[in-house]
């Protein structure tokens, strides 16, 4: 589903990671432990073509996205969920705005899993718009939305960074139950192990 | 729905360009009309030789009406001419044995028309011979020609540079506008919003305190009119010149502010735009 062979990446020169190889386990919870600024979010990047590998191959859903032009690349995102670690809610739409956009814009008439609302415990929050949500609330619509289409990949950078405890064991049990009853896999990046259940992926590197 | 300054000053920016140009315009298009009105009470003298009778002089007044240009044609009869000069300087009808005065012509062309070049070419068009001579103010015509031309040039040459600057300023707000929004069309594109969408997003969302923007403006232009029309008054300018004039010029700039915004829009996407 997604492979990362002999990725490269630098920045201003400056190696990120060197011969990055890994490989992520279809159908399961798969997360990503690397230490702050250590290129978490620049390998979810490089997976929905918003960074481009210096050299090696960048493998989703059998494409090679290095390869993908940008129409590719947008075509290739529709079928990810993206979770993002700066939450990114568009400010002139209603948490229902934010939620329902990819399907309006795209023209697709996807399901909404809205038992998600209550899961998460948002339905409160759907006619607000972001600015007047707290971080806390912003973070979780932004998790909602990732998930809400069931795409079968759902890549995720530090989803439960502005959460507090009760709100870090609903969106886990979201995540598996999503996972076990949809099949949705997952890819989480983040700094500490999440879960025992979560499978923590190897990244053979040398570094940069 | 929070307050979106960047919309809030692109409507105010709008509202301002119709208001300021079509005021503007209206006060040149009203200047050109009162020249014109002046230049067109310029008449063209026809003095008929003394034996022409009131035959020849209709059928040659007939065959002016056909020339191109002619307003009106005021034919001055002999005998109400002598018969004003007598009651004018009070003299003894009886000492005229004849009637001195020929017949004569005034020809008023249409504003457009009137010039040098033009009354020279009509003066060989009217050659008869029951045409004695004929005349008009030509000190007069030629000043009124310069200024009239140089208030013209004068006004296209501050449409232009005014034109010019607002466009400019449509351009600045479009560039805030977009930079505004650009997180959150990158964010779109991560969702594979292709970009063609996300510029008719941004359109829309540029054209919509035009919309506000117009309504506002017609409101205002509509209060504006009723106070002047029961208070105003511009000396030398008739109410109903002022208003002819001004009658076109807010839709006019209304349309170059739709395209202005339009085509500042698209210009500023397509500079600004990323493949991220």
């Amino acid at each position: 589903m997604v492979e990362f062979i002999n990725v490269t990446k630098s920045y201003n020169n400056y190696p990120i990671f060197v011969n990055l190889s890994f490989r992520i386990v279809p159908n399961k919870i798969n997360q990503i432990i690397l230490p702050q600024s250590a290129g978490k979010s620049t390998i979810l990047k490089m997976i929905y073509g918003a960074e481009k590998p210096d050299s090696g191959f960048v493998r989703v859903f059998d494409f090679n996205v290095t390869d993908l032009n940008y129409t590719g690349i947008l075509l290739l995102r529709r079928y990810l969920g993206i979770i993002f670690e700066d939450i990114r809610l568009i400010s002139n739409m209603t948490i229902k705005e934010n939620l329902k956009a990819i399907t309006r814009l795209t023209k697709r008439n996807l399901f909404l899993s809205e038992e998600i609302f209550e899961m998460l415990s948002i339905e409160h929050l759907l006619d607000k718009y972001p600015f007047e949500l707290s971080i806390s609330e912003q973070s979780l619509v932004n998790i909602a939305r990732g998930v809400i289409y069931n795409f079968p990949l759902v890549i995720a950078d530090e989803p439960l960074r502005y959460l507090s405890f009760d709100y870090k064991v609903k969106v886990i049990n979201l995540f598996k139950h999503l996972n076990e009853n949809k099949g949705i896999t997952f890819l989480i990046a983040t700094l500490s192990p999440i879960d025992d259940d979560f499978y923590t992926i190897e990244l053979s590197y040398e570094k940069g | 729905m929070r307050r979106d300054n960047v919309k809030i000053a692109l409507f105010f920016i709008f509202v301002s360009f119709v208001l300021t140009m079509s005021i503007l315009m209206g006060i040149f298009f009203t200047m050109n009309s009162y020249v014109q009105q002046k230049k067109s009470k310029i008449p063209f003298y026809i003095f008929l030789k003394s034996n022409a009778s009131l035959k020849d002089v209709r059928d040659l007044i007939e065959n002016i009406k056909q020339f191109k240009g002619v307003e009106r044609v005021k034919l001055i009869d002999k005998k109400e001419a002598l018969k004003r000069m007598v009651k004018k300087f009070q003299i003894d009808p009886s000492l005229f044995v004849s009637n001195p005065f020929p017949y004569s012509v005034e020809v008023f062309f249409k504003p457009n028309y009137i010039s040098e070049r033009f009354f020279e070419r009509f003066k060989e068009y009217i050659l008869s011979p029951i045409v004695e001579s004929v005349k008009y103010p030509k000190r007069v015509l030629e000043e009124i020609e310069k200024v009239h031309s140089k208030m013209v040039y004068f006004s296209e040459i501050v449409m232009a540079v005014l034109y010019g600057v607002e466009f400019i300023v449509f351009l600045s707000i479009m560039t805030i506008f977009y930079s505004h929004r650009k997180f959150d069309y990158d964010t779109l594109k991560f969702f594979g919003i292709k970009r063609f969408t996300i510029m008719r997003l941004f359109l829309k969302e540029t054209m919509a305190p035009i919309l506000y923007g117009f309504l506002f403006s017609v409101v205002l232009v509509v209060a504006l009119y009723f106070i002047y029309e029961k208070y105003g008054q511009l000396p030398f300018v008739s109410k109903e010149l002022f208003q002819s004039a001004q009658k076109d010029t807010f839709i006019l700039n209304f349309i170059i502010g739709f395209f202005f915004t339009l085509f500042s829009s698209i210009l500023v996407f397509l500079i600004n735009d990323e493949k991220v």
